[in-house]
């Protein structure tokens, strides 16, 4: 038709308008901010350590006042080399329903999150910001809150993540793979 | 819009007669029938089946119950939605809407089966071109009762765009979308 004519000659043009602004850009020399600190024990090593893509071998959460409950299912973590991390934890039917017996919101079976990680190398934590959340520590929330900090330990290829309840206490423990 | 009480039988339904767990054997089932919706300006039929994996479990059935006389139709709606998909409603032969909440009660006088769905299914005299789309604002569950004698034939009403209250007495009002709840009849048990 003429009217989709005249809109796809609309769309190249922008297009075009944007290859040639973004090939401008690319012109510009980048700014130097110094040396990046890449020594063991650092952000930058950590973020590297951290990119890529995990399975999950196991998890087991402990509902407030409950009894820990083995999460049996599928898992996978994705961080990326800027910080942005997804994780999809499908469980199965019966961990399901012991989760949500527990209080935990696990709407078919799925927990997901998406959003930034901010490593915190003293305290050996990441706290995940999820979008919309202005600061990922102001609220409480469950063993699975993404605003809870993830504390980390690295045995070899294996990533453990936990959090604490309010007295310390493990409240999650998962354990990831690199594949 | 009518409004009718019939969705106290879901919050009640645990108050007398056998409960069940699971479907009547433990495994899931299929049922097949006819919906007709009438209105004072004609009637259109079509077909049902409901795919019934399980019924609910009874901490999902409190944590609704809890969320409608406390939080109202509000806290009802975000309940209903993190409850698991226990079962599969098809009209038709349309796309499947999930049944977040499935209860059953066997007595004497048969077995009966109460479902709601986490989206309407179906606006009765909304799709017509003259119609005020707007009202269908709030309607956003189905409701659907079935009830099986002891031979095993069922029939029921649905309402296909419905919205839950609490009527301040303990029991639940259903206000239904259309002028007059969708009857099912033929209700039968498809052989697995």
């Amino acid at each position: 038709m003429h009217v989709n004519r005249v809109w796809k000659s609309a769309a190249v043009a922008a297009l075009l308008t944007g290859a040639i602004a973004c090939a401008a850009s690319e012109r510009q020399r980048p700014i130097s901010a110094g040396p990046v600190p890449v020594g063991a024990g650092t952000t930058a090593t950590a973020r590297k350590f951290l990119e890529g893509r995990w399975i999950l071998e196991s998890a087991v959460i402990t509902p407030p006042g409950a009894k820990p409950i083995t999460l049996k299912g599928t898992g996978v973590l994705t961080y990326d080399d800027f910080g942005n991390m997804e994780m999809n934890i499908k469980a199965d039917e019966a961990s399901s329903d012991l989760l949500r017996a527990g209080g935990i919101v696990i709407p078919d079976g799925v927990i997901s999150t998406t959003g930034r990680t901010a490593i915190d190398m003293q305290n050996k934590t990441l706290t995940y910001i999820v979008e919309g959340q202005a600061s990922s520590m102001k609220t409480g929330g469950g063993p699975l809150s993404p605003n809870k900090p993830r504390h980390w330990e690295v045995n070899g290829d294996v990533l453990t993540l936990t959090t604490k309840d309010d007295t310390g206490a493990p409240a999650s423990v998962s354990r990831w793979k690199k594949s | 819009m009518t409004t009718a009480k019939i969705l106290t039988i879901v919050l009640l339904l645990g108050a007398g007669g056998l409960v069940l767990a699971q479907p009547a054997d433990g495994q899931p089932e299929t049922f097949t029938g006819t919906a007709q919706a009438k209105n004072a300006k004609g009637a259109v039929s079509g077909t049902i089946e409901v795919r019934l994996r399980r019924v609910t479990p009874q901490f999902d059935k409190t944590a609704l119950e809890t969320a409608l006389k406390e939080g109202g139709y509000p806290r009802f709606l975000t309940a209903i939605k993190n409850a698991p998909e226990v079962g599969q409603l098809v009209l038709g032969g349309g796309n499947p809407f999930s049944i977040r909440y499935a209860r059953e009660r066997v007595d004497a006088t048969g077995r009966r089966l109460v479902l709601v769905t986490d989206k309407p299914v179906f606006f009765v005299g909304g799709g017509r071109a003259d119609a005020n789309v707007a009202a269908r604002k709030g309607f956003e569950v189905a409701v659907i009762e079935i009830r099986f004698d002891g031979k095993g034939a069922g029939s029921g009403s649905m309402a296909a765009a419905a919205r839950v209250r609490p009527d301040g007495d303990g029991g639940v009002l259903l206000d239904d979308f259309a002028e007059q709840l969708i009857t099912l009849t033929n209700i039968a048990r498809k052989p697995s």
